[in-house]
């Protein structure tokens, strides 16, 4: 079955779990100091610069919770040895093309990219890989999460065609229809 | 040379951070042996922080203070990375070596008044080599630090250098970098302070991670947070919330300056230079605590923060001064800078039988023997031209007053006299006698027009618009 949202698509093996979402923007506290501020500080314009919030695709061997961090946390505590879970994360076609995001087109999986900390918090047994990458204009992140490094042989496989599958829509196309990534 | 005074800011530090009865038992407990000194210290701080912060969690939970003040996964098992604040001299701030390379936001923390904590990771620079840069993490072992687990001396014991991952949206033009040195927290966006892009992401689940050397909420954090947090002055954090000796006042360092409260004043902020010249001009015991934030924007380029007992200011053409206690109110009542005065060029200065402080254009003086009086324009002008205190006239015994073409003050043993908007000119001894005898400024010799003169013998001379008095 394909998962389409946000410009962004991958195919989910059956008894896989995915979602594409984009968190609603904080327009409730554009400079983010709101009713915190003592009487009397003004906030400087430059304050006024708003957050944005891009589509996070989460795939998983397991079902993925409501209230997953951007980057699994929540999600992959729970992997057993046998599972997977990808995140695709986007960053803005600002970002893209350059620096981090210079190098183009979505990375190809391999068992050797694995290590057992590369993740934000080290989870013992768990291994992951992280790549940043850019397609037609956009700017992503690539997290892959392994329930296990010593079968990540039998593993990264799979997540390697979750990969694959992945079709991006570039950002000019987005922008056309008035969409900001 | 010695000059037997004390460094200012060693003074200051005297005044606030003089070990209390709490630390001198720490001292003697840790003399005793088995425990550091600094391991009690840090453990009594904490329970004290846990009572301050979230004192019905730490008083009926079966938990220690430390997880209450460090929250949870505060041990290097957990697999979290250590706080900057717990590795980094107390300072919440990136370590020599590590750059901001990412961020992201958790909700509702205690820590920032219920409302959004945003966390920044410190990665390591690759200083050492370049290797394993494919995927953007170089080799561990070109790191700019080493893996190490947090020190059991404090209850943030996270992993400090080991996680090899980055969030990605700060400083997006290093392509390779090392792991996770630690962790920076702020209430303020950090794409707000730093070089990071507003792409936000989320993990509520670090919201109250923690470090005891990291200042709680209150209206410190709250004031902090309204300046802009890492983008004022003030810059980071540079320990938690200490109290002074006393226990009247609180107060937060940041690399930038410092922030002070009391139930009396409230929150205040100071730069580094404002604190150094406080601590200078005697600190809380002569100033009292400020009163609110420095304004800018006042004559001449000038500048003033008020305190309890008075204010220090500056202007383009002034150094930094105090005016604190009955100077404070003379000056403000006479219009401040603004005012016959303008602005103070010099401290208090003792004298033999009173003090003085002088201004651009006057001073505010006293004696034993006289009243509080101001000294300003042409009277200051006359007065330090016939010698001030030490001169024959003494010291004032009133402020100016009107006459009907002009204006006069009265001083111990004479007086100044001077045609409206004209230079005033001083009276004395037996010429002021006789003068007065005359009518004084309203009679036929008028206004006098210069000093009266000794003659060198025994007589004095004083010129005057219609004549002159030798007597």
């Amino acid at each position: 079955m394909r998962r389409i949202g946000y410009g962004i698509s991958v195919e989910v093996p059956v008894g896989w779990s995915a979602a594409i979402v984009r968190r609603a923007a904080p327009a409730d506290d554009p400079s983010g100091f709101d009713a915190r501020a003592p009487q009397g500080i003004a906030p400087d314009p430059g304050d006024l610069v708003t957050e944005r919030t891009l589509p996070v695709l989460h795939v998983s061997t397991r079902p993925v919770p409501a209230t997953v961090g951007d980057f699994g946390s929540g999600a992959v505590e729970s992997l057993g040895t046998e599972d997977v879970f990808v995140a695709l994360v986007e960053y803005g076609s600002d970002l893209a093309d350059a620096g981090l995001f210079e190098k183009q087109g979505v990375p190809r999986l391999a068992p050797s990219q694995f290590g057992p900390h590369r993740m934000p918090r080290d989870i013992v047994g768990r291994s992951a890989s992280q790549h940043f990458f850019s397609v037609g204009g956009r700017a992503f992140c690539l997290f892959t999460v392994l329930g296990s490094h010593s079968r990540r042989m039998a593993t990264v496989p799979r997540a390697a065609a979750i990969a694959r599958s992945f079709q991006i829509v570039p950002a000019a196309t987005m922008h056309a229809r008035g969409v900001r990534v | 040379m010695s000059t037997g005074r004390t460094d200012p800011s060693e003074a200051l530090a005297e005044v606030v951070e003089r070990p209390t009865g709490l630390v001198k038992l720490i001292d003697r407990l840790s003399r005793r042996g088995g425990v550091s000194r600094r391991g009690l210290l840090v453990g009594a701080a904490v329970a004290g922080s846990a009572l301050a912060t979230d004192p019905k969690a730490y008083a009926l939970m079966p938990q220690t203070a430390y997880a209450t003040i460090c929250g949870p996964g505060n041990t290097a098992s957990s697999g979290w990375t250590i706080f900057c604040a717990t590795v980094n001299k107390g300072v919440n701030g990136c370590p020599p070596g590590s750059f901001t390379a990412g961020w992201w936001k958790a909700a509702d923390s205690s820590w920032c008044g219920g409302g959004y904590r945003y966390i920044v990771d410190c990665n390591a620079k690759c200083t050492k080599c370049s290797t394993g840069c494919a995927d953007h993490i170089c080799d561990s072992k070109c790191w700019n630090c080493s893996c190490t687990k947090g020190s059991t001396a404090t209850c943030d014991q996270r992993v400090n250098c080991c996680n090899a991952f980055r969030y990605g949206q700060c400083n997006t033009q290093v392509k390779c970098s090392g792991g996770v040195h630690c962790r920076v927290v702020s209430c303020v966006a950090p794409y707000k302070w730093d070089n990071c892009s507003t792409t936000s992401f989320r993990s509520d689940s670090t919201a109250e991670h923690s470090s005891p050397y990291l200042p709680a909420w209150g209206p410190m954090e709250q004031l902090y947070t309204a300046m802009g947090a890492q983008k004022s002055y003030l810059r980071a954090s540079a320990g938690p919330i200490r109290s002074t000796v006393d226990g009247t006042a609180k107060y937060v360092n940041y690399t930038g300056g410092r922030i002070w409260w009391t139930s009396a004043t409230g929150a205040s902020a100071m730069s580094s230079f404002v604190l150094e010249r406080y601590a200078a001009f005697g600190g809380p015991s002569r100033l009292g605590y400020p009163k609110g934030a420095r304004t800018t924007g006042l004559t001449d380029g000038g500048w003033i923060q008020l305190f309890q007992n008075g204010a220090m200011v500056d202007s383009a053409s002034t150094s930094t001064h105090s005016v604190h206690g009955y100077r404070w109110g003379m000056w403000r009542d006479s219009g401040r800078e603004n005012g016959p005065l303008k602005y103070p060029v010099a401290e208090m200065e003792d004298l033999p039988d009173g003090w003085i402080q002088r201004f651009q254009t006057g001073c505010t003086v006293v004696s034993t023997t006289t009243p509080r009086c101001l000294v300003h324009n042409y009277a200051w002008l006359a007065w330090v031209a016939v010698g001030r205190e030490k001169g024959p006239l003494g010291y004032p015994t009133s402020d100016r007053a009107g006459l009907t073409r002009g204006t006069t003050q009265p001083f111990q043993h004479g007086g100044l006299w001077g045609l409206a908007s004209r230079p005033m000119f001083a009276v004395w001894g037996a010429v002021l006698e006789a003068w007065l005898a005359a009518g004084g400024a309203g009679g036929s010799y008028g206004f006098p027009t210069a000093h009266v003169v000794d003659n060198g013998d025994g007589t004095l001379t004083g010129a005057f618009e219609n004549g002159a008095i030798t007597a």
